[in-house]
């Protein structure tokens, strides 16, 4: 089993039902074991795979989205407004990847795997990439 | 100072970084790259931190 980088195919009807509100909702971020099987097909967040340690709390942490979601040509793009960072925690098993995720409904967004990692009393961050139509990290054409 | 933990499941302290090796590593890929430090006591790691730079989908 593996995680693998994708949009979830139900955030693309979400999207369109009117159901998410980049920008608006609350998102949270969780992580997962690399043993997990989180994909596309991930229709909203589960418990099953994620990773378990000191001082992380089950269902990950709160995502900053103060930016709305903008238009760069024809590309629509998100990306969160501020790193996710899982302070001070220790996770000894290997993972390698993250679910944002609807924090009301617990509706799943995408999913974006890296390298297995563990993190020992350290701190484990996501630093987030431009946000424009060519960079940003959710970006529909 | 900087955190540790000196024992698999034991308590996340403070140590003087300076009494500690320092390893920091750099990995770059298609989706993502990875900045790593850890300090190690001994053989032991007692503190990894690490900073994931996404890109996009």
């Amino acid at each position: 089993m593996a995680n693998t980088q994708e949009l979830c195919n139900s955030f693309k009807t979400d999207n369109m039902a009117g159901n998410i509100a980049l920008g608006t909702d609350t998102l949270n971020a969780a992580l997962y074991l690399a043993t997990a099987t989180i994909n596309k097909s991930t229709t909203a967040y589960t418990a099953t795979g994620e990773v378990t340690g000191t001082n992380y709390v089950a269902g990950g942490v709160a995502v900053t989205t103060a930016n709305p979601p903008a238009l760069d040509g024809d590309t629509a793009h998100f990306t969160p407004s501020a790193p996710i960072v899982y302070s001070n925690v220790t996770l000894s098993t290997a993972f390698d990847a993250v679910l944002l995720y609807r924090a009301t409904g617990l509706n799943a967004v995408s999913v974006h795997t890296f390298s297995s990692q563990t993190v020992t009393a350290g701190d484990f961050t996501l630093t987030m990439p431009t946000d424009d139509g060519t960079t940003g990290l959710i970006r529909l054409t | 100072m900087i955190n540790v933990q000196l024992e698999e499941g034991g308590p996340i302290t403070q140590m003087d970084e300076s009494k500690l090796r320092e390893v920091k590593s750099i990995e770059h890929n298609e989706t993502n790259s990875v900045h790593a430090i850890e300090y190690w006591l001994n053989d032991r790691c007692v503190h990894r931190s690490v900073n994931v730079h996404l890109k996009k989908l």
